[in-house]
């Protein structure tokens, strides 16, 4: 089905490629938030990133490749996104949709801030290997042919988020340093 | 403290809570937009048919490279005059489409900036805006005032560059290197480009002026990060020591249900005379959404660090995200962004508040970013047009007289600055 969609948006049917957008875009829509952490921004990459592949798809040769094709300009998206806003420091800071109090109780407070603060400090092309990989599922070859770099990379990328969010929820007190006023 | 838990449960409990419908709002955005998103073709080569020989591939390969270094010439100016995109209707949308540019209107025998005698050159940066006002970054270019002479510079990417008074220097604002932003200096032309070591664990830095002598820089530290205070300090350009605090005490964030709002300052320029500075200051909002009914204003202080900031222009009224402002050479007046996306005038003790009228003929837009000339006669800025959908930089006198359009590319351009040429 998808298959035939993508074949019918390539040539122009705008009704085939909105019902990819209603079969795409959720999932789309999970991931740029996941990377950016952020709603507004996460709409506006998927907004991009459906507009640019709309206008890209007729050089889509395999339409079989549409949904690996679709993620990396949603992680390009995501990327400019990231760059776009960064001088805006003081624009949104995003907090989990469920609100603070969260769903599971597993996740605490203090769980929460920890991994967004140390979320935050990682770059998006670490961000976006670390979500491809345990929130999207994909395997590393899949998401190195999505992000565009060697697999070896991604390895290394997913290794360092990693230890990166697991250092934040071990070591409370990292953050607890004293101010230092500069002289 | 976490001691009997799974991190990895933790984590992934993390990774997975947050959205999965995609808003009907972007859903709406997205499928409004595809009538007025052309398509691009290819060359429509059938390279999948199994019937077509390998003698016609080649010679379908042969035609398309012809076609392609023919447009090359043509399209270059090498082959004859330059030709200008055609005017497009644009109908509203709940988004930025891709578009066509439409230039504004301008009627016949108006002045060009090459006509205005502007001395002296700017740097902006460029970006390729297909969809959106802000796309994907292109560079950091170099121009003569009246936009003759541009010229891309090989510099790191960064959101902004400010000229050193003397014209020999450039500031770019936040290069992105070790994971940190941090201001890089680099001679006029690009080359020599230094980043500057800056001690102690600071967030991310965002630098935006010169004191008049050029000792100094103008930077604000971010808050993502407690080492140290977050705020505006003054440091040295040459080697960035002797990190001066001017201006702390940045307003608290606010978490709501959509959004967390994070209060603060953002650096703006030296007066003429090195004694002061102006800065924004944004205050976070109330309720659900602190971050949209956040506000901000511009104040002043000393640059001696012992200063206290006093509100030159009142909380609400200054752009929060691009109107940082900047002292006339004369140090009469402050430019700035409004927050309803225009620009305003301010004296430097908080009176002569006033709007430049700025009239485009064409119908929305967003001016921001603006910069004074070295000699006080002018001001550039960023102006956005519902019309062209895209920015370019122009002109204005501080009247809101003579507004004329300097950069005429294709591209969305940002963040100017306006110095002297080099002797």
């Amino acid at each position: 089905v998808t298959t035939r969609l993508v074949e019918r948006a390539r040539e122009g049917d705008e009704i085939a490629f909105t019902e990819l957008v209603d079969l795409f875009g959720g999932r789309c829509y999970a991931i740029a938030y996941r990377i950016l952490r952020d709603v507004e921004r996460a709409q506006d990459a998927v907004q991009q990133a459906f507009l640019i592949a709309w206008r890209e798809l007729p050089r889509l040769r395999d339409p079989d490749r549409f949904e690996t094709w679709l993620h990396r300009l949603l992680v390009n998206a995501c990327y400019e996104e990231h760059r776009r806003y960064r001088r805006w420091s003081l624009r949104v800071r995003p907090l989990p949709v469920d609100g603070p109090a969260g769903r599971d109780s597993i996740l605490e407070i203090s769980d929460r801030d920890q991994l967004e603060r140390a979320f935050r400090r990682l770059t998006p092309e670490h961000r976006a290997v670390f979500v491809l990989h345990h929130h999207v599922g994909m395997p590393l070859a899949v998401i190195a042919d999505v992000v565009g770099v060697p697999e070896g990379t991604v390895k290394s990328r997913l290794h360092h988020a990693t230890k990166s969010l697991r250092a934040a929820i071990d070591a409370d007190d990292r953050f607890d340093l004293p101010e230092v006023r500069p002289a | 403290m976490i001691t009997n838990r799974d991190p990895n449960a933790i984590i992934a409990a993390w990774i997975d809570d947050g959205p999965f419908d995609l808003p009907d709002t972007t859903r709406r955005a997205i499928t409004t937009s595809l009538p007025t998103t052309q398509q691009r073709r290819g060359f429509g080569l059938p390279w999948r048919l199994p019937q077509m020989s390998t003698s016609l591939r080649l010679i379908l390969v042969a035609a398309a490279l012809a076609l392609t270094v023919g447009g090359i010439y043509l399209f270059s100016g090498v082959g004859g005059p330059r030709i200008a995109p055609a005017p497009t209707t644009v109908p509203p949308s709940a988004v930025p489409p891709t578009l066509v540019p439409t230039p504004i209107a301008t009627p016949a025998g108006s002045p060009t900036a090459a006509d205005l005698g502007l001395t002296g050159h700017i740097v902006f940066t460029r970006y390729d805006s297909p969809s959106s006002m802000f796309g994907k970054y292109v560079g950091l270019y170099a121009a003569n005032a009246d936009g003759t002479g541009e010229r891309a510079l090989d510099v790191p990417e960064t959101d902004g560059a400010f000229i050193s008074p003397d014209g020999t220097q450039l500031l770019l604002a936040n290069p992105f290197a070790d994971n940190k932003f941090r201001p890089d200096v680099a001679n006029i032309d690009g080359s020599n480009v230094r980043r500057l070591d800056v001690p102690g664990k600071f967030g991310g830095m965002w630098c935006s002026g010169w004191s008049p002598d050029g000792t100094r820089l103008l930077c604000k530290v971010d808050s993502d990060q407690s080492y140290q205070t977050p705020g505006v300090y003054s440091l040295s350009a040459t080697d960035a020591s002797d990190f001066k605090l001017l201006a702390s005490g940045s307003p608290p964030s606010v978490k709501g249900s959509k959004s967390e709002c994070s209060g603060g300052d953002v650096a703006g320029d030296f007066s003429p005379d090195g004694t002061r500075i102006v800065f924004l200051r944004q205050w976070c909002g109330t309720g659900d959404d602190p971050a949209a009914t956040s506000q901000t204003a511009i104040l002043a202080v000393d640059t001696t660090g012992h200063g206290t900031p006093n509100e030159i222009v009142a909380r609400g009224l200054a752009n929060g995200a691009e109107g940082a402002p900047h002292w006339s050479p004369d140090g009469s007046q402050i430019v700035f962004g409004l927050a309803d996306r225009d620009l305003g005038l301010v004296r430097p003790d908080g009176t002569g508040y006033a709007r430049i009228p700025i009239d485009t003929g064409a119908g929305e837009h967003y001016a921001f970013s603006p910069e004074w000339s070295p000699d006080g006669t002018w001001i550039m800025f960023t102006l956005w047009t519902a019309a062209s959908q895209r920015s370019d930089l122009y002109v204005v006198h501080p009247d809101g007289t003579d507004l004329t359009r300097v950069t005429k590319g294709g591209s969305t351009e940002d963040f100017v600055s306006w110095g002297v040429s080099a002797p």
